[in-house]
């Protein structure tokens, strides 16, 4: 087997593999830092250039051009406030507030070391998984499905910051706005409004786009400053994003541990993903108080978990042919292009080519890092310039974001409903975080729930692996109470302790 | 009205819009068939409640405002509610950063990004995205953020050749072309700057 691991690093240096990685690499930087233009769409786009490569070749170019994508869509949302890449939204979060301190180069730095820690350990996930995997996937089935969406949802309040009832029905909302559409059972459609373009309900990147990053232009303009509203000396500090990657490295292997475990189940994918790192992220922090107005813990925990998300959904797809998101659905098109069968042979006949997809995901990440450290601090210098200026383009940019998820001028028309409903959320106080992940599950909810039920009865709520699932759940919304109390009970000197410890 | 006051009270209609729209929804899904309406309504009817109880607590925050009024009287001060807090919050963290600016002056330019934000929408609805951020662009940055002639012009025709290029070329990304083209019958608006562009590359 370390033969094989060995012999993938050099297939990945061979000629003209190298090369060819890098063309996906450029492809997936640019891919990954325009708003609008998916990770997705773009490996659907380049399927068709891999017919006459070789097996390595081909996983180069679209491999090394997939798990950049994450990476680079973080720079989109953290300096403009717009997601490069839907999985890159959480980011935007405590991303963009940082940028707005005149921190871009902090929270850059620091969302860039973030997902290189991701994807290297998703890269170790899926070389240690291989002999291991096969019992784990088979036993998540919709019952434990149901019950990891339910243990997501409870991160609901982990991210209602003070006003735990508004965040809850901000939850809440998220979770009645995910039913619109067809229902999955029986194709009725619901509070479709009569619309066409609402069977296939609301788009995640819309509503995502909507709710970030219009209320950021209007507060760019109300401001009448530029996006960094305050100029620190050395531009927010890089190596300072870089050192909080490992200040706070308990935040960013745990993020990436979540990004890969979701990763790895079918279904989920890095959109999810990121939401659990993030509500993670507040939820073990002792000091919640600066997460959503620039904390860089929000950074670190989903740029970690949107990169390890990409090696766990390799995972199930190499391993049985049963991909873990939409765009590894995609990749094993490639895999059938090149005449290869996932299953027991990429374990066997074809370790090999496994070990070398390892590989190019940690070299792509690191080649990507590199080339944008060299010029984050011009990049950090946009947040500069003045916000009247960069109004429209960021505007036809949010425009473009929110059509392009469907090419529907309706998507346009949600992008700018949810802008103003943004808005409106951010002058009154109610978190957005919430009901994005209640968007997000609620149709995960719903599907496992019915399955379940139809196939087991209410028995699958006592499936081992879903009475697991709900404890920890209960922990989740249990423990911070509990150790709130054990801080109170210990005084200004206990609640010091315990910030340390976090 | 005193803005603390304010606030709550757009506070509350903000929590009956959702409680009715939400109160909508439980309605809806009253004509589908059980497992269809399920789900809606198990977690409707839970949501429905928790708005039900902000709608509630909103009300008892205008109304306690009142009476905390009368009682403090003349020299009392009260405690302010989140949501009054946060929009102070980001009226004095604005004015810390734009330096002191009027509550009205907030509002103003508020309401006028707002209104240019629809602008652009309706501008990309009826001429597209292409023509729609050369018009904007360029009507923004001269009329409502001054900037000279010459900026104005290199800024709206870069914006226009990037989406040209880049989404619209080498990406053949299909963006909307709006209403007009669709109303005369083209491809797009500027069909014959595209093909153009075409033949010389």
């Amino acid at each position: 087997m370390l033969e094989a691991f060995i012999s993938g690093l050099f297939q990945v240096f061979t000629y003209p593999t190298f090369p060819v990685m890098m063309i996906g690499i450029a492809v997936g930087f640019v891919v990954g830092i325009l708003p609008g233009l998916g990770g997705l769409a773009t490996l659907a786009i380049m399927l068709p250039f891999v017919f006459d490569m070789k097996p390595v070749e081909a996983f180069a170019f679209l491999l090394g051009m997939l798990s950049v994508t994450g990476t680079t869509g973080d720079i989109t949302s953290i300096l403009f406030g717009v997601p490069g890449e839907s999985i890159s939204a959480a980011t935007i979060v405590d991303g963009h507030p940082m940028a707005k301190k005149g921190e871009a180069g902090r929270a850059l730095g620091a969302a860039l070391m973030s997902s290189l820690v991701g994807a290297l350990l998703g890269a170790f996930a899926l070389a240690a998984s291989i002999p291991v995997v096969k019992p784990l996937v088979l036993a998540i089935q919709s019952p434990e499905f149901f019950a990891l969406a339910l243990l997501g949802i409870t991160f609901v309040a982990s991210l209602s910051g003070t006003s735990k009832l508004k965040g809850i029905v901000s939850g809440g909302i998220g979770l009645m706005l995910s039913l619109v559409g067809l229902d999955p059972q029986f194709g009725i459609p619901r509070y479709t409004l009569g619309q066409l373009g609402l069977w296939d309900g609301l788009g995640l990147v819309p509503v995502t786009v909507g709710l970030f990053a219009i209320p950021e232009i209007v507060d760019l303009w109300v401001g009448g400053t530029s996006i960094a509203e305050r100029r620190t000396g050395t531009l927010g500090g890089v190596w300072q994003g870089v050192k909080d990657t490992f200040i706070h490295w308990g935040i960013t292997i745990r993020c990436s541990v979540i990004g890969t475990v979701i990763g790895i189940i079918p279904g989920l994918g890095a959109g999810v993903a990121q939401w659990m790192a993030y509500a993670h992220a507040v939820q073990s922090s002792a000091d919640k108080s600066e997460f959503g107005k620039g904390d860089v813990r929000g950074v670190l925990g989903p740029g970690a978990a949107n990169n390890s998300a990409v090696g766990g959904a390799l995972i199930p797809t190499i391993a049985f042919g049963v991909p873990g998101s939409v765009s590894m659905a995609i990749l094993l098109g490639a895999f059938l292009i090149q005449g290869l069968i996932p299953g027991p042979s990429m374990l066997t006949t074809h370790l090999e080519l496994t070990f070398s997809f390892v590989w190019i995901m940690v070299i792509s990440n690191i080649i990507t890092v590199a080339l944008c450290f060299g010029f984050l601090n011009q990049l950090a210098k946009i947040t500069y310039i003045k916000g009247g200026l960069l109004i429209p383009g960021i505007l036809f940019l949010v425009f473009f974001s929110g059509y392009a998820d469907s090419s529907s001028m309706l998507d346009m028309l949600i992008t700018l409903l949810f802008g103003f409903v943004g808005l409106i959320m951010i002058s009154l106080d109610w978190p957005r975080p919430p009901l994005i992940l209640g968007l997000v599950l609620g149709s995960l909810v719903e599907k496992n729930l019915f399955i379940s039920y139809t196939r087991y009865g209410f028995t699958f709520l006592l499936r081992p692996l879903v009475v697991v699932i709900l404890v920890v759940g209960c922990g989740v919304i249990f423990l911070p109470m509990i150790r709130q109390k054990v801080i109170g009970r210990l005084g200004p000197n206990g609640a010091r302790i315990a910030s340390e410890e976090d | 009205m005193e803005p603390e006051l304010r606030q709550k009270k757009i506070e509350l209609i903000f929590s009956v819009i959702i409680a009715v729209g939400l109160g909508w929804m439980l309605w809806e899904a009253r004509l589908w068939p059980p497992r269809t309406r399920l789900f809606p309504w198990s977690i409707g009817f839970v949501v429905w409640g928790l708005s039900l109880l902000k709608v509630g607590l909103s009300v008892w925050d205008v109304l306690g405002w009142h009476k905390a009024e009368e009682m403090v009287g003349l020299n009392g001060s009260r405690g302010t509610s989140p949501a009054a807090e946060s929009s102070m919050d980001r009226e004095t963290h604005l004015a810390e950063t734009a330096g002191v600016l009027a509550e009205d002056v907030i509002r103003r330019r508020t309401i006028s990004i707002t209104c240019w934000i629809i602008v652009f929408f309706g501008t990309i609805l009826l001429f597209g995205l292409k023509i729609g951020s050369l018009l904007m662009t360029f009507v923004f940055l001269r009329f409502a953020t001054g900037e000279g002639w010459k900026l104005s012009i290199v800024l709206s025709v870069s914006t226009y050749l990037f989406f040209l290029i880049v989404f619209d070329l080498a990406l053949a990304v299909a963006l909307p072309e709006g209403l007009i083209a669709t109303f005369i019958g083209v491809q797009s608006i500027d069909v014959f700057i595209v093909r153009w562009i075409w033949g010389m590359l």
